[in-house]
Formats: C-alpha cells, structure tokens, sequence
C-alpha cells in the first residue's frame, strides 16, 4: 500500500504523519492530521506479537512500498545527501522524503502524539500518482517558488518572465505580439512573398530561422532574399557588409539595398533581429544552394537600416526571387 | 505581385508596401502590378514601372560585375598580387643583370614572346630554347634570370588569356536582346590552365 495514494493533501509535511499503537487490535495506524482537520488512516500495520508493555515501539515506514518495519530497539541510521541510511534492525536506503522513522511512546499508546518525536522530516507528497520535490528529477512535481516561479535551479531552466509557447501564424491575417520567448512558426509553399504577421516594437530582439525546402535547381534566379521592415520596401535605405565562401571564391562585398537582405538564391538562413528605432539591424549567416558556383556557398552577413527615426512596429515581409517554400521561425529574445 | 508605391512624408524616398495596410495613414499610394518591388523607381518625381530595357540594362550591369568578381577570383586563385608585384621587381632586376652582361634585352624580350606564342602551355621547350641561344656554362645566374623572365613571361600570358575569355563573355551579355539570351550566370566561369612548371 502506498500512503501516497491516499487522500492526502498536497506536500503534507512529516510532522503531520503520525503513528499510533493500537493495543486492542495489535497493530500500528498511520495517520496523516493537519492543523485544521482531524486525522485521517492512511496505512496499517498488524503486528506479529504483542509487544512488551511500557516500552517504545519504533517504525521505519516505506513511503513508496507502503512496507512497515516495527522493532522495539531504536533504529540506526544516517542521514547524507537527501539520503537516509538505515544500518538497524534493517539494512535499506531511502530517499529523505520517502520515508518516516517514527518513535512511539509507551505512554503514546492510544494517545495523543507528542510531535517532538518525529526522527526525520519528508513532504507527504504524492498527487495524481507523482512526488512533489524541490530536486527536479523524472515524475516528479517541482513546485513554485516563494515568488510564483517555476525554478528548476541553475542547472536546468528558470523561467520568470520567458514563454514556452509556439503559435502558428501560418495564413495569420493580423499582425500578433511575440512575448518574449515565445515563438512563431510560419509554413509558406510556392511563395514569393511571406507576411511574417508579427508586431513589434524598439527594444526587441529575434532570432530568426528560414528554412527553404526546394530541391536543387542551377536555373534559380541570382537574386537576394529580402526581409522588408514594416511589409515595405525603402528605397536604398539598407546598407549589406558580406563575407562569403563559393566553389570559386572567398569574396566580400558592400552593398546598398532596399530591404534588408538576409538571403540568395535558396537559403537557409539563421539571422538576429535588432529593433531599436535609433539602431535596426538584421546579422547572421546563411548557406546558398540553387547554383552549380553557389552550392553550397556559406555566407555571413550584416545589414542595418540606415535609419534613426522609422518607428518598425511589422516586423515584416520576406520577398524570395523565385517560387519558394520552406517555413520559418521566429523567437523573441528581448 | 501588387505593391503600393509611394513617397514617404517624412523621409522623402520611394517606398513599396507589400501589404495595402502598410502604407501610413494619409499617405497617397499607387496600386501597381510588378515582378517584383525592385521594378519600381522614381523618375523625375514620379513613380513608374522600369521598363522592359532598363530592366535588362540592369541585368547586364549585374552579370558583368558577377563575371568581373569571376575573373579577379580566378586570376587571383594561380596568381595572386602578391606574387604580380614580385614578378615586375624580378623582371626588372633580371633584365638589368642580364644587359649587364651583355645580352641584347630588347631582342632577348622578343625572343621570349615567340617562345611563349610558340609553345604556351610547355613551358619546358620555350625555356630550353631560349637556354640554347641565351644560357651561358660559365655564369649560372644567367640561366638563372633567364628561367626567371619565362616564368614571368608564361604567368603574365595566364592572365591575357583569362582576360581573352572575359572580354568574349562580356561580349556576349552586352549583345543580348533579351533577358533569354543572357548567358546563364553559372556558364560565366573560366576555365584556363594553368601551365606547368611556372
């Protein structure tokens, strides 16, 4: 039997469990007594013998077999690492919170309990089937923290204020406000232009991920992928720096365009997104395949809005030279 | 694909909406049916779609500067600056040694275009015949120079043909008619050897 599966409320403290000898039936009740409620049976234990009167009886209880072990000799034990040790009467290892070492009084017996006489503490802890626990660990319920956040400590992931959450804005018809650490997925098939359909505003960044699914083809046009600030083009208004590696050549250019450019060709390109309306830059790198010369063709790049004053609140449009598909990511930083 | 052209309030420059909304409020925009936003430009303050030639004009200009990058790569991949800078040093000093010596240069220069016109890639039998009219056994350092200004005369040879066949495609971009006669940008490669032993 498995106290947990009781009804027990959540994160039940150990100092709520309690046992009791009952001398009329012989055996050990288990019970959990909050401050509020009265107490309520949980397990039992039938003893084998009558125990010797006017002595202590003393029980390690398995919170996760739901195994009594009675002795009237006191347990040995240690307690390390969340760990408990039992060395006597029995040999076993425990996890600090699953299990209860309880002493009770001769002159507890059928009374009431003393709660000084717990030996080790555990959270009573199981809802649904899972353990509660302040260590993350497989099925296990991790709870909030004193401020509301679920802080699954340095090593893992802390979150106060990021999202985990995808939204699809495929055929999006409005423009949608990312919250930071959330991210949208766009699918597009045989595009040339992609509305990204996301709101923004100065103060942000994105990371950005486009994946063009085409299959090879050397007779696409020698033309760059756009990402258009406000679904709009501005006429040589964005300045590109460029150093890229081909089958013939490490190159570099410096370039002016309309739009920021982020790709050529097919591309599968990983960008960030700054959006300072006095700053707004668009750097990253980006693989070319759709020519013989260019495939592959590795390219890093940066390219900023020579602009201090446009407000960007679209985060835009992506234009692609030829029939293009794929889908693209985009995630909020900041 | 329809774009609304317009010019914008503030900052006095064409702009494309992709997307109707996107043209700021009170803002007049042309509805335009294009390729492509790029077809669009200014035209003594008016907005207008290029037309079939300039658009050509444009795709020349950019598969002429494509096939000048080519070439620059190209040259640059056998024979870098480096190494064309060195070549004009040496050539310099070797010729100077050689008049020292008493050799003809200007009939010696001569000669060595012939070989190269004559043999260009085999660079051995233009050596060795310049080597049996030139070498000398008793001052090493005349072969020595010798061999130096074929090398450079066979380098530099490298690079007039490269050109030969830069000017051949350039060519042919400038004559075409349409954008279907253009040669396909990944036909714009050169693919001149590089001779041996140089």
């Amino acid at each position: 039997m498995d106290l947990l599966q009781k009804d027990i409320p959540i994160l039940a403290k150990i100092y709520e469990a309690k046992c009791f000898y009952d001398s009329r039936n012989n055996r050990i009740l288990l019970y959990y007594k909050n401050h509020v409620t009265a107490r309520t049976l949980v397990d039992s234990y039938n003893l084998p013998t009558t125990p010797p009167p006017n002595s202590s009886l003393y029980v390690i209880y398995d919170l996760q077999t739901g195994i009594f072990n009675v002795s009237t000799d006191p347990p040995t034990y240690r307690v390390s690492n969340s760990k408990v040790y039992v060395t006597s009467p029995i040999n076993a290892e425990y996890d600090m919170d699953k299990v209860i070492i309880y002493r009770i009084s001769s002159y507890e017996m059928d009374t009431a309990i003393d709660l000084n006489y717990i030996l080790t503490q555990l959270n009573a802890d199981k809802v649904d089937g899972f353990h509660a626990s302040l260590t993350p660990a497989p099925n296990v319920i991790v709870p909030l923290n004193a401020n509301g956040i679920l802080d699954l400590s340095a090593t893992y992931v802390k979150s106060d204020v990021y999202t985990f959450r995808r939204v699809d804005l495929t055929n999006a018809t409005s423009d949608y406000e990312l919250q930071v650490g959330e991210e949208a997925y766009i699918s597009f098939s045989n595009a040339t232009s992609v509305p990204l359909r996301i709101a923004t505003q100065s103060g942000t960044y994105y990371e950005c991920h486009l994946i063009c699914s085409n299959a090879y083809d050397e007779s696409a046009n020698f033309d760059p992928i756009f990402l258009n600030p406000n679904n709009t083009q501005y006429t040589n208004a964005f300045v590109y720096a460029t150093i890229y590696r081909n089958s013939i050549d490490l190159g570099h250019h410096y370039s002016t365009y309309s739009a920021f450019r982020c790709g050529w060709l097919f591309s599968n390109c990983t960008f960030f997104i700054t959006n300072f309306t006095q700053y707004k830059n668009v750097k990253g790198v980006y693989d070319v395949y759709g020519s013989s010369i260019d495939t592959p063709t590795i390219v890093v790049f940066s390219t900023d809005w020579k602009d201090s004053t446009t407000v960007w609140t679209s985060l835009g449009t992506i234009t692609f030279p030829q029939p293009t598909s794929g889908y693209i990511l985009v995630r909020r930083l900041a | 694909m329809k774009v609304w052209a317009y010019i914008h309030p503030q900052l006095n420059i064409l702009c494309c909406a992709l997307l109707p909304e996107a043209v700021p409020e009170g803002v007049q925009a042309i509805e335009l049916e294009v390729s492509s936003p790029d077809d669009v430009i200014l035209d003594n303050g008016q907005i207008r779609v290029k037309t079939e030639a300039e658009k050509l004009a444009e795709v020349k200009a950019d598969l002429i500067k494509l096939l000048q990058n080519r070439a620059t790569a190209y040259i640059n991949t056998y024979y870098p600056d480096s190494k064309q800078k060195s070549d004009i040093s040496d050539k310099e000093v070797g010729e100077t040694y050689l008049a020292y010596k008493q050799i003809n240069t200007t009939q010696l220069r001569a000669d060595i275009a012939a070989q190269v016109l004559a043999y260009y890639p085999d660079f051995t039998t233009a050596l060795n015949n310049i080597l049996a009219v030139y070498g000398s056994t008793q001052d090493p350092y005349i072969n020595h120079w010798l061999t130096q200004l074929m090398k450079v005369a066979f380098r530099q040879y490298f690079v007039h043909r490269v050109k030969q066949q830069y000017h051949q495609m350039k060519q042919k971009i400038e004559n075409a008619t349409s954008k279907k006669d253009l040669p396909a940008p990944d036909s714009l490669t050169f693919t001149e050897p590089w001779p041996e032993g140089v």
